[in-house]
């Protein structure tokens, strides 16, 4: 366990990552948007050109998008290979064990009872004796 | 004998300790319950999370096998051979040290996935020590062995010629001493459980949460940029023909289906458990802190949990992800 990589070292590098590339497809949509809303304001549909630098745009931002899908691709088996998650399991497994013999207490109720009606069971004998005695 | 004394002896010190606390495990039962039933909820949700982004991982390396000639598509090291004891194809970036994974993929969360499994039985574990039917077990067993004493004495006074036995006037206090004992050393078997083992397992939940919310971002980003990526054409093709009804209705559904994605916020079901797990800690070990509170809080999860797995499934259905 000793060399596995700590989760919040795994997470620290990967959301520094994936806050860059959405921050790079949000500028791209900016242009993009950009292309669409001149457009309008002029009163016109979209030339040529404006699509030409769309799909130069699209492209950038598609070439984004498959980053960020890899970035979760590599992060989650490194995150789920990480110490902490093998030491989650085993501080729940020791939880567990500890319910487990409170759950066994509780049964060995019924066995203690049994045995505590039978001292009273010894108790009435003796009265029996006592009274018969009498 | 010594066995019955030690339990005489707990049961009577159980008896001290409930009557200055004054409180009962039994207050519980509808909160612990409840967690239990939507930490399974929960499971599901992330198991089902496993299977998508798994599925999707998939399909990214088939494109990848398929398209990209800068790597091998090969079986595995000495796999697949004469002498082999197993045969699995792999892909290999021969310019990377750890290029090599198998295909089809190992389920991306497994180890987490059995975290989450162990947070369901601890829960469950949690509802079974508080429904533990011990205490009416025993109390049967008493009744049962006075009634045998009752009947004793009985054939002893016939025997005697005295008619009618003294003895039930006696045996029934005894009988309900010893239940009262019972219930009260029941409880507090119970409510200590409880208190120690949701004060120990809280840190490692709280842990856990974080851990899950954060693989749920990741986990959930291939069908974000799917469903970004599918949005984006379906747009960019009404801008392209503005006249065109069934594109502007395709943008639109496509902005709907992205949205529900979006607004179903995975994590939110992982935080929520945190929190439910920390209200019933508190709840259990402190007594200042309100029930009304610990249960607000414990139904909050349990609806996000059950809207959260209604939504995974959904979504996976419409982007064929399942």
């Amino acid at each position: 366990m000793a060399d596995r990589e700590k989760a919040q070292d795994i997470v620290n590098a990967a959301m520094k990552t994936r806050s860059a590339l959405t921050d790079l497809d949000h500028a791209i949509q900016g242009e993009i948007d950009e292309i669409v809303l001149t457009a309008a304001r002029e009163r016109r549909a979209l030339s040529d050109d404006d699509k030409a630098r769309r799909k130069a745009l699209r492209a950038d931002q598609v070439e984004i998008q498959d980053a960020f899908k890899v970035l979760a691709f590599v992060t989650l088996p490194r995150l789920d290979a990480s110490a902490d998650v093998a030491e989650l399991k085993n501080k729940l497994d020791s939880v567990k064990d500890e319910l487990d013999d409170d759950i066994n207490r509780l049964k060995n109720i019924a066995r203690y009872a049994k045995i505590a009606a039978k001292v009273a069971d010894g108790l009435t004998q003796l009265a029996i004796k006592v009274t018969g005695a009498v | 004998m010594i066995d019955s004394l030690k339990f005489l002896r707990a049961a009577s010190f159980a008896l001290f300790l409930g009557a200055l606390s004054g409180c009962s495990a039994t207050d519980h039962t509808a909160a612990v319950t409840t967690f239990a039933e939507a930490t399974a909820a929960a499971e599901t949700a992330l198991v089902g999370l496993n299977q998508t982004v798994t599925k999707q991982y998939e399909a990214y390396l088939e494109q990848q096998a398929r398209t990209d000639p800068g790597l091998a598509v090969k079986a595995g090291q000495n796999e697949c051979e004469l002498g082999s004891t197993r045969c699995r194809v792999v892909i290999v970036d021969p310019t990377a040290e750890d290029g090599e994974q198998p295909f089809p993929p190992e389920p991306l969360l497994n180890n987490m996935v059995a975290v989450m499994g162990d947070i369901r039985a601890y829960a469950q574990k949690l509802a079974a020590l508080l429904a533990n039917g011990s205490a009416a077990k025993a109390e049967a067993d008493v009744n049962a062995a006075l009634g045998n004493i009752e009947s004793l004495a009985d054939t002893l006074a016939k025997a005697d010629g005295k008619g009618t036995s003294t003895i039930p006037n006696f045996t029934t206090p005894v009988g309900a001493a010893v239940n009262w004992l019972v219930g009260q050393y029941a409880n507090h078997v119970k409510l200590e459980g409880l208190k120690s083992a949701t004060r120990h397992a809280d840190p490692t939940i709280q842990r856990a949460v974080e851990l899950f919310a954060v693989a749920s971002v990741f986990g959930s980003d291939p069908q974000r940029s799917d469903l970004t990526e599918d949005f984006r054409n379906k747009i960019i093709a009404f801008q392209d023909d503005r006249a065109s009804r069934s594109n502007l209705t395709a943008a639109v559904d496509a902005a709907a289906t992205y949205d529900r994605f979006l607004v179903s916020v995975p994590s939110a079901i992982f935080t929520k458990m945190g929190e439910a797990h920390a209200a019933l800690t508190e709840a259990l070990n402190n007594p200042d802190f309100s029930l009304p509170e610990m249960f607000r809080k414990i139904k909050a999860f349990a609806a996000e949990a059950e809207k959260l797995s209604k939504t995974v499934n959904d979504l996976a259905t419409l982007t064929g992800d399942r």
